[in-house]
Order: structure tokens, then sequence, then C-alpha cells
């Protein structure tokens, strides 16, 4: 009962903020939209360049933060443990390591227009900045 | 020049040098085959320790990130943050000197080379970061630090999981190869001991063959089997032993060619001697010496060439190869032309010479206007001690040098040539001797038996007229006839028998002169006187001319019985004719001449009559034992004096005594 409760706490505060995520890059990124599968595979560092060869830098978010919550569901479709387990992972057999986790939106956003080939998300309210543009996120 | 084969005197020790500086190359290979394998070990092992060595840098780069990383997170404010930026910087400097260290380890691995690029660009723009001073955006400042510290920790990572990656590689191509230098030692020792195992088997195999081949020879050759030649294998020592063995065999050969020269010569020579010993004149000599010559020397022409008996003169005996005329020519030639022949007798040496050096050497030839046949002469003389007998001329139709051994068979030849030669000559004398004395014998049993047949009729009678009684008849006159008669038979016996003893005396060498000193004249009316008796008998007469009396100490005794000799002797030959006998004198010799008007000596009779048994004429027409001029020569020449004839037949002959004038005291 108190499981049932819980998913539906969840899936009330869910969609009773009706919170969603932006996506943005560097403004010298020629991309206008990208899809989730794709971002994942930037976010796992799968694959590390853009189309144009630049490097991918991708920013996170810190754990607590509701946006990255959303990221995890709607992007990566991983908890948050899956997602340190395979960092963890990785660190052993690749040396990968995972992105960096900022602190807020806007922290995204300035780190986003410092690095060309950076990506990043914020929530949707998240008001655009200088040297970074939103590309649409396409779902599947 | 078989020599020039073995120029290289060595071969043997050349070759096992030659073998040593085989295997020394060899064991370099090897050596460096080794070397080689166990390189590839000491680089991986090289490679081993550089990667060990990066790992461990990188991983204190690492600890310098990672220490730099810490400080980011303490940092609440920028205040913090210039406080700590020294030791930011210094772990940054320790980065970098660190990735400088770690750079020459990674040559091998461009992957890392480029990682390591891209770490320094990443420390780089991180100084750059902490360097932005006065800057309200220094979180995000810090926040692009840490992008750059993570994406140097990635990477750092990576490399360090590629060397790693290359470090296994590595390891296990080691641990693969780990047997290498064993497997090639192995296969090294393996074709070395195959090396030298075909190598030392030929060699001795190619000397094992020589020396049995050696081997096979001598075993031959003490069979007899001279005219084996051992093969030649191979231009070493051996092969020089194998040549002088050959050699050693051929002059074996060449000896044993000579020896049966020899003894077929010796052969030949034996047949000549016993040739020579059955031919008893000198005809067959002759004929055996043309026979040897024309069958065993090949010669084209011979002669034989003899000294004469008065040693002036050289008679040709017998001339093959040439014509008659020829022979007629030099029947007899003085011995002083200087002729080979002649050269050859006066001095005794053998002559070799060519007909074409003839005429300069021998003008005397071109004089006789002689021609030799054939090319080259061989003139060798005929001996006997010292004494020259004659000499033997050989004529060849090829013009070349001779040999010893011909030279030698020539002389062999001509020696024993001499020898049969003088031995017919003394068979020649003997048997005339015996001829001789066996006439001799006849006649003087014939002579001695003359007087006795009347002496014995005599004294038969006597006694005959003694038995019958009738001794009346035997009157003093007639048995003083009959004793006078027996008397001179009895003289004449004894006379005889004188003569003989006279030659057994001279023979013997007993005859003893009794010298005195006397004259002749007396000597020869004494002679005369006691011959008156024979003359009357013989119807004779002496006319007697004394031209210059001569005296001397002579024997008087011998002296009377040459001159009865030569009265006797001219009563013998001229019965009824006048004897003229003179007397005279010559410069220092006395001379006594008896010439009688008989039938006369053929001038060739001159000596031979002076010798004993020699009669004038045949034995049949006048007796007498033909001692008698023989005793007076020897009496004569004991007295140092001569006695010869002159005479023309038919018109008497006169004997000269010559007596040398000596005075000496009776003693």
């Amino acid at each position: 009962m108190k499981g049932l409760f819980t998913i539906l706490f969840i899936l009330f505060t869910s969609m009773s903020f009706g919170e969603e995520i932006s996506i943005i890059v560097n403004e010298k990124n020629p991309l206008s939209n990208i899809s989730a599968d794709r971002l994942a595979h930037y976010y796992f560092k799968e694959n590390r360049q853009w189309p144009n060869g630049q490097p991918v830098r991708f920013f996170d978010q810190k754990d607590e933060s509701e946006v990255r919550k959303m990221f995890l569901d709607t992007v990566l479709k991983k908890t948050s443990r899956e997602v340190e387990l395979f960092w963890i992972g990785q660190k052993l057999y690749t040396g990968n390591r995972a992105p960096l986790q900022l602190g807020s939106d806007s922290m995204v956003a300035s780190m986003v227009a410092r690095f060309p080939g950076a990506v990043g998300y914020v929530s949707s309210t998240f008001t655009s900045a200088p040297g970074v543009k939103k590309i649409e996120l396409k779902k599947d | 020049m078989i020599e020039e084969f073995f120029t290289q005197t060595t071969s043997i020790i050349n070759r096992l040098k030659s073998v040593m500086s085989v295997i020394a190359i060899f064991i370099i290979f090897c050596a460096f085959a080794l070397y080689i394998s166990s390189m590839s070990t000491v680089k991986g092992l090289q490679e081993l320790k550089n990667s060990n060595d990066f790992i461990s840098l990188s991983t204190q780069i690492l600890d310098a990130v990672n220490s730099a990383d810490r400080m980011t997170d303490k940092v609440g404010s920028q205040r913090d943050l210039l406080k700590l930026n020294f030791a930011f910087v210094e772990n940054i400097k320790i980065a970098r000197s660190l990735l400088s260290q770690s750079a020459p380890l990674i040559k091998r691995h461009p992957t890392i080379i480029q990682h390591l690029s891209e770490i320094n660009d990443s420390i780089d723009k991180l100084e750059k970061v902490v360097q932005y001073e006065e800057n309200e955006d220094w979180k995000a400042n810090l926040m692009e630090g840490k992008q750059h510290i993570l994406d140097i920790r990635e990477l750092i990572s990576k490399s360090q999981m590629e060397m790693k990656e290359a470090t296994d590689l590595t390891f296990s191509t080691l641990y693969q190869h780990r047997f290498k230098p064993i497997t090639v030692g192995i296969t090294i020792s393996v074709l070395f001991f195959i090396f030298v195992m075909t190598f030392g088997v030929s060699l001795s195999r190619r000397i094992a063959i020589s020396i049995s081949h050696l081997l096979e020879a001598t075993d031959k050759v003490s069979q007899g089997d001279l005219n084996y030649e051992v093969q030649i294998l191979e231009h070493d020592e051996i092969g020089r032993l194998t040549n002088a063995f050959n050699r050693m065999v051929y002059h074996l050969k060449l000896g044993q060619d000579q020896l049966n020269h020899a003894v077929d010569r010796t052969v030949r020579l034996q047949g000549i001697t016993a040739s020579f010993s059955e031919a008893l004149t000198p005809d067959q000599v002759f004929d055996v010496v043309f026979k040897q010559a024309f069958e065993s020397l090949h010669a084209i022409t011979a002669s034989i060439i003899l000294v004469s008996e008065d040693k002036n003169f050289l008679e040709l005996k017998r001339l093959g190869g040439y014509d008659q005329k020829v022979f007629d020519q030099f029947k007899k030639f003085p011995i002083d032309l200087d002729f080979p022949s002649t050269r050859v007798v006066r001095f005794g040496q053998p002559l070799f010479i060519n007909t074409e050096d003839l005429d300069h050497e021998f003008p005397d030839l071109q004089k006789a206007s002689f021609q030799f046949k054939g090319k080259s002469i061989a003139c060798l003389p005929l001996t006997i001690g010292s004494e020259a007998l004659g000499a033997l001329t050989f004529g060849f139709e090829e013009n070349r040098e001779f040999t010893r051994e011909e030279k030698d068979f020539m002389l062999a030849l001509t020696r024993q040539c001499a020898q049969a030669i003088h031995r017919s000559m003394l068979y020649d004398d003997a048997k005339k001797a015996i001829e001789v004395r066996d006439e001799f014998l006849s006649i003087a049993s014939h002579e001695l038996r003359t007087p006795l047949t009347p002496l014995k009729l005599q004294l038969q009678s006597v006694a005959r007229q003694i038995r019958n009684g009738s001794s009346a008849n035997l009157t003093p006159e007639r048995l003083h006839k009959l004793i006078e008669t027996s008397d001179r038979q009895i003289n004449r016996l004894q006379s005889l028998i004188d003569d003989l003893l006279d030659v057994s005396r001279i023979t013997s060498g007993k005859l003893v002169l009794k010298k005195t000193n006397f004259h002749l004249k007396e000597m020869i009316e004494e002679v005369l006187s006691n011959y008156a008796q024979p003359l009357r008998d013989a119807n004779s007469s002496v006319d007697f001319i004394v031209e210059e009396d001569s005296s001397g100490h002579w024997d008087k005794v011998r002296l009377e019985q040459v001159v009865i000799n030569l009265l006797t002797n001219a009563l013998k030959y001229a019965p009824g004719k006048v004897i003229h006998l003179k007397l005279c004198r010559k410069k220092e010799k006395a001379i006594i001449e008896v010439r009688d008007e008989g039938p006369g000596i053929a001038e060739q009779d001159f000596e031979r009559i002076f010798a004993r048994y020699e009669r004038v004429v045949s034995k049949e027409n006048v007796g007498g034992l033909g001692l008698g001029l023989y005793i007076s020569k020897q009496i004569i020449d004991a007295h140092r004096g001569s006695i010869y004839v002159q005479s023309i037949l038919g018109s008497g002959s006169s004997f000269i005594v010559e007596l040398p004038l000596e005075k000496k005291n009776e003693s």
C-alpha cells in the first residue's frame, strides 16, 4: 500500500509540477535538435564527438536536483544508482569518468557557453543565457 | 714440371686453416644469431620496464591532479581560491614535469603520445583558468578547471590502460618466445655438427682414398708391376707423396731396364767371348768381329787393320762395306800417314768422330782421296798390354753421339778381339813350331841314320870276313881305308850331335864364349887346311883373299865353326864350284865374306834362313839339319856382330859376317 502511495505521489508531483527539461548547447553548435537516444550516448561517453568533429563535453547536474531526475527519467531512462554504478564500472574498465556535476542551471549555461562542444540540460523554465542555445529534444 | 702442380706446399694445413676459419665464422654467426634472438627479449624487458615507469609516473601525475581537484572542492569563496592558488599551481607544475619525464617512455605508442599532448593542452587551459583573476564568475572558472582536470584524469586513465594492454602483449610475447634462445642454440649446434661431420668425413675420405691407392700401388710394385702409376687425386702432401712414389717407381723401372740392358750386354759379350774362343785362326776371329759389327752394332762398314811384322806398316786384313778397289788401295800403308786408324794405333786411344770433321782433322785422308761411308766413325785400338796389334773401324749410317754403353760395348768387343787375334797368332806360331819340330825330327832321324848305315855295313862285312876265316882279305891298306871311312861317318855323326847340343845350349841360354886374342887370317887358314879333304871330295876350291887382316878378342873355336858352316853350305849348294872367301875391314868391323856360285836365294828368304830348322831349299834336295846358319847367327850375335846374306837368284849368294873389333886382355 505504502509503495503504491509512493508511486502515486511521485506521479502526482511530476504531473503536478509538470516540470520539463531543455537541452542547451554552445551557440556555435550548428545542431538544432537531438534525439534522446543520441543524447544518452553522449552522456555515457559512448560517442564523444559531434557530427562536425567537436569533442563532446556533457555537463550534468547534482543528484538531488529535480532537473536531473527528469533527465534520468526521460532521456537516460535509468535510476541515479544505476548511473552511478555504470560510471564506477567505466572508471575501472575504460577510464571514462562521469560528467562534471554542476550546482545550478545558470552554472550549466555558463559552462556550456565556455566550451564549444558542450551540451547540458536545464529546466525548461530556465531562460536563455548568452553563448548558449536551446535545441529540441526529439522524443521517440 | 710436375713440381709446378705442388706449389701449395702445405695444402692440408691450409685446408685445415680454412676449415678453422669457416668454423670461426660459423661461431661468430651463431653468437650473432643468439644475440639477435635474445635481443628481442631484452627489448621486451626494456619495454616492460618503460611501461612500468610510465605507469608509476602517470600515477603520480594522477595524484597531483587529484590533489588539485580536491583543493577545488574545498573552495567556497573567491578568497579561498586565491589562497589555494599557489598550491594548485605547484601541483600543476609537478604534473607537467612528470609529463615531460614520461614523454620518452611512450615513443612506441602513438595513441598515448596523442593523449599526452591533449593532457598538455588541458593543463595549459587549466593554468589559464587559474590565473584568471578579478572575475566575478570565479565559480564558473573553477568548474571549467574541474572539467579540465576531469579530462586529464580521463586521458591518464586511458593512457594507463593502453599501456597496460601493450605491456600484457609484450609480456605474452616474451612468454611465448621464452624458449627461443635455447631453440636457436640447439639448431645451431645441430647445424654445426652436421657441417663438421660432412666436411671432416669428406676431407678424411679423400686422404684415405689417396692412401689406399698408394697402398694398392705398393702391393702391385712389390709384385713386380713397375708400369703401375698411381692416380694423383689432390695436389696436396699426399699428392706429393704419390708423385714421389710414381717417380721412384719410374726410376726403379729405369734402373731395372738398365740392369736388363746390362745383362743383355753381358750375355752378348759372353756370346762374343764364346765365339772368339772357338775362333782359332785370325780369319775366324775376323768373321766373329764382322758378324758383331753388322748385327749387334748395326754398323754399315767395318775394317780390321793389323800392324805388320816390322811395325812400319798397317795391313788391311778385312774390309766390309767397301769395294774391292778400296781394299786393294789400302792393303798396306805406312804407319806414318795420319789416318784415323794409324792415329789410334799410335796413341792407343779410341776415336769417335763425325765424317764431316774427318777432312780437316785428317788432311792425309783427303790426299789419299778416300771418303768414309756413313755419318760417324768409331775407330778402336787393338792392344795387348801396351803392344798395339792394330785397329778396328766401324762406320755408322746416322750422325750421332755414342752413349757410354755403346762405347763400352765396342771397347769390350775390341778387347776381346785383340785377345782373340793375339791368341790366334800364338796358335799359328805354336802350330808352325810344332810342324817345324816334326819336320826337324824326321830330318834329324834321317840325317843321323845316314852315316850309321854305311858304318854298320862296313862293320858287318869285316865281321863276316872274320867269321868266314877270310881275314886274309883284310889287308892293312884296306883296313886303313875302312877305318878312315868309319871315322868320317863317326865325325859326321859327332858334328850332327854337336850341332844339336849347340842348339839346345843356345835355346837354354847356356852358350858361353871362351874369348882369346887371335888373328882372323890365321884362324881361316887353319880351317881351310883342316877342310881340304871335304873340298877335295866335293871337287871344289876356295879362293881366299885377304884384303886386310884383323885381330880381336873372340871365341876362336866358335868362329871356326861359323866359317866351317858357311863353307859347308857353299859346298852343299854349289858343289864343284869355286868358293870365294874374303877377309877385309870396314871402319871398326872385321868382315868375312863367303861367296858361292850356287843358285842364289830369293829376297823374301833372307830372314828366314837364319831361323832354326830352316833351309834355303826344300828338304828333299839337300841334306842337313838346317841348323848351321841358325847356330852361326847365334854365335855372331853373341859376339855383338851381325851376319846377313846378299844374293841374286841364279847368280850365287854371299854371306857376310861383321865382327866388332874389340881388344881385351886375356883376363
